[in-house]
């Protein structure tokens, strides 16, 4: 199988250990992993924010190198659920425009999120580490879960590897794009509900973990203002290096800042 | 009600200080929420009865003129009255003449969103005559002088120790009486309103057109005493409420009370087709139907917000969305809160009027997930942010940001260079905060992460890219 990487802007600038881990992840399984070199952002920024012709200029330059780049691969897989999900949005974006309808149908469905394409289309059940009693608070992001479907694939690999999932609040965390500016406050309310619940409801986790970089960064961003709190990785890094993602990391930051020199 | 939608802005830092109201608000919706949820749970197949219902529900708005016409002529074929009032003022002038005619001095309410919305009560006490709002959260508020947050639990930003207060205050109830108790001495004392009242009005959950009723859904009987005791009764409807036929209620009345809250059936469930017959001992002898447009024609001519109009006001959206548990109803500024407030305030009242509220949201979904007419609540609320955009509503600094924004992400070359220069600086872990917005908001309650010291880019193009495959530490699991 081989796929294109679907980095995302953000991974690439300031999650680029989980980036890593998530090509590693895919390799681990015999995919060849591409990278194409001029993908950027996928819009979502402009259209949740109401810039529908700004999105849609980003959404044709992304359908330009998806496109070239799937001559070569089956499918495409993000790190990150809300911007994979963006993509899943380009047909509505693109709902009276025939020419980019059709080819926004032709890439948004080849898109996956990695642990969905690691279930889903490689028949992954087990991810291959040991977390064997780690106990681990999984956050959905709202749009991985709802416009991509993704909900059971990271807890069954999580729970195959041994680890054990944690119930807390299962809100949004408040980030939302640029939501989490323009209503800080109200954001910032949202994401103290879920941290909370993590210091109350889940008090004993070990790691906080996401399929999705924006929940991350809220969550991580807000849980570097408190003391005795989880570490907060990428699922791709738990997956991965199992309890060594622990072990390297230090609590509170919010994605992983210190590169990892050789795979696991 | 004073319509001060424009302070959302403010409005929502006010909610967000007080702590009680925040409090209160929450423990309720996930009261709400997990009830309804088990009582979904508990249907068959609940996807498709919420299906069934928005078809129902499209259908009636595509028809919407011969059903108001049939809803119409059986209404008056029994001896019922229907006027039709194209906006608040209209309506209340209707209604008005109604109770001037019946020389009404008291009135008793149920509980009524769209007089809520129409401002009724002010134009009734304005011309003399006293109003009782019978229905308790309602009651609650009235003696307060407040206003409902929330469709269907007006006074669930209420907690309890204040009507605990106020009922001490006013009846001399000991303090940290029951829910029972309080509720007790409110029916004791509205029972007399029922009695003395010369005109009842109520809403309307959904009218028959084929039959000719309106059907009423509570649980306090304060609604059916409403309709049935005074000598003139008055339901007042949007013109949304319509159904075909009665075999269509047995849907909405399936999906509306677990939807709200979380009950297999409300405790009364009123169908009432006329006044009084001959045949017939209790009842109104006058029975008049107001149906009020108020700016929903022109939602219902907006093809893509006209699925907002199936809404049938169980409030469920409310509850499950993070953002109205956080705020409660009053942040938003007017009669309908929530999300669906977001996507349907902007239709009645016009964008520029309503502009904050479609912002007030994460788009986290939560709310396309609950609502038993399957709007799509969440794809609305971006459609009516984009006409924020389009209407030229934005401020100017966030339009040419995002401007900057696109320019950079349709550029590659762009990118790739912004990204090295971004990395010039060796920042720390997080970025300093230098007290430049949007960057600041985020950094006053949040950390923000440093650019990574090798963008994922840098990596792979020095040798990720053709790095060996990790092994598994471990054989995938055979079974299962």
């Amino acid at each position: 199988m081989r796929v294109s990487f679907f980095v995302t802007c953000v991974a690439d600038q300031f999650g680029s250990s989980a980036a890593m881990a998530s090509v590693r992840l895919l390799r681990r399984f015999g995919v060849e992993v591409s990278f194409p070199q001029d993908q950027t952002c996928c819009g979502q920024p402009a259209f949740n924010a109401g810039y529908a012709d700004d999105a849609r200029e980003i959404a044709k330059h992304y359908l330009n190198v998806f496109e070239n780049s799937l001559e070569t691969s089956d499918a495409v897989v993000v790190p990150s659920g809300s911007c994979g999900a963006m993509v899943h949005h380009y047909p509505e974006l693109f709902a009276h425009d025939p020419i980019n309808l059709r080819r926004a149908w032709d890439v948004s469905s080849r898109v996956f999120e990695l642990t969905q394409f690691l279930v889903e289309k490689l028949g992954v059940t087990h991810p291959g580490v040991d977390l064997t009693g780690v106990r681990v608070a999984y956050h959905d992001s709202c749009h991985a879960m709802r416009n991509m479907g993704v909900k059971q694939q990271p807890r069954i690999l999580l729970e195959a590897a041994g680890a054990i999932l944690l119930p807390w609040d299962e809100s949004c965390c408040g980030f939302g794009g640029l939501f989490s500016v323009k209503l800080p406050e109200l954001s910032s309310a949202m994401m103290d509900r879920k941290i909370d619940s993590l210091q109350v409801d889940a008090t004993e986790a070990d790691v906080l973990t996401s399929t999705d970089l924006g929940c991350l960064m809220q969550l991580g961003g807000g849980l570097g203002r408190r003391q005795n709190t989880p570490p907060v990785v990428h699922i791709a890094q738990l997956l991965l290096n199992g309890k060594a993602a622990l072990e390297a990391r230090v609590a509170r930051e919010v994605l992983s800042y210190e590169q990892e020199a050789q795979p696991v | 009600m004073e319509i001060s939608i424009h302070d959302f802005p403010e409005a929502h830092l006010r909610a967000l200080a007080n702590t009680g109201v925040r409090g209160a608000v929450m423990r309720a919706t996930q009261t709400f929420n997990q009830a309804r949820e088990e009582r979904y749970a508990e249907l068959p197949d609940v996807e498709a009865l919420k299906a069934y219902a928005a078809t129902v529900k499209d259908h009636t708005l595509e028809h919407l003129d011969y059903y108001l016409g049939r809803l119409a002529d059986n209404i008056e074929s029994r001896g019922g009255h229907v006027h039709f009032a194209l906006d608040g003022a209209d309506a209340n002038q209707i209604i008005l003449a109604i109770t001037q005619a019946a020389n009404a001095k008291l009135i008793v309410k149920s509980k009524s969103m769209v007089t809520e919305e129409i401002e009724l009560n002010h134009a009734l006490e304005t011309a003399g005559m006293k109003v009782i709002e019978s229905d308790l959260g309602e009651y609650i508020l009235q003696l307060e002088g407040e206003h409902p947050s929330h469709i269907i639990g007006p006074a669930i930003h209420k907690p309890k120790t204040e009507v605990d207060e106020l009922f001490h205050k006013l009846y001399d109830v000991p303090l940290g009486s029951s829910a029972d108790v309080l509720a007790g001495k409110a029916r004791e004392i509205i029972r007399q309103d029922f009695l003395n009242a010369d005109v009842g009005i109520s809403g309307v959950n959904f009218a028959v057109a084929e039959s000719g009723s309106i059907v009423i859904v509570e649980n306090e009987g304060n609604a059916r005493l409403t309709t049935s005791r005074p000598r003139v009764h008055i339901a007042v409807m949007g013109l949304e409420k319509v159904i075909p036929n009665i075999h269509d209620l047995g849907v909405f009345l399936k999906l509306l009370p677990r939807a709200a809250t979380g009950q297999r059936s409300t405790v009364f469930v009123s169908l009432i087709s006329g006044p009084k017959t001959d045949l017939e001992v209790d009842g109104p002898e006058e029975f008049h139907v107001v149906v009020l447009d108020n700016g929903r024609s022109s939602v219902l001519a907006d093809i893509e917000m006209r699925a907002s109009l199936r809404c049938i006001r169980c409030g469920a959206c409310l509850n499950t969305c993070p953002v109205y548990q956080q705020l409660g109803g009053h942040a938003y500024g007017w009669v309908y809160s929530g999300p669906i407030g977001s996507v349907l305030d902007p239709g009645l009242l016009g964008l520029s009027e309503a502009k904050s509220l479609p912002f007030a949201s994460s788009l986290c979904g939560a709310c396309g997930d609950v609502c038993p007419v399957k709007i799509p609540l969440p794809q609305m609320l971006v459609t009516q942010r984009t006409r924020a955009v389009s209407g030229g509503l934005m401020p100017v600094a966030e339009t040419l940001g995002i401007k900057a924004f696109k320019n950079l992400m349709k550029n590659p070359a762009l990118y790739k260079l912004s990204s090295k220069l971004g990395r010039f600086v060796k920042w720390g872990k997080t970025m300093p905060n230098l007290g430049i917005a949007p960057l600041s908001s985020w950094q006053a309650t949040r950390d923000f992460p440093a650019p990574n010291q090798k963008s994922f880019r840098d990596l792979w193009n020095e040798g990720l890219n053709t790095e060996a495959a990790p092994k598994l530490e471990k054989p995938e699991a055979s079974d299962d």
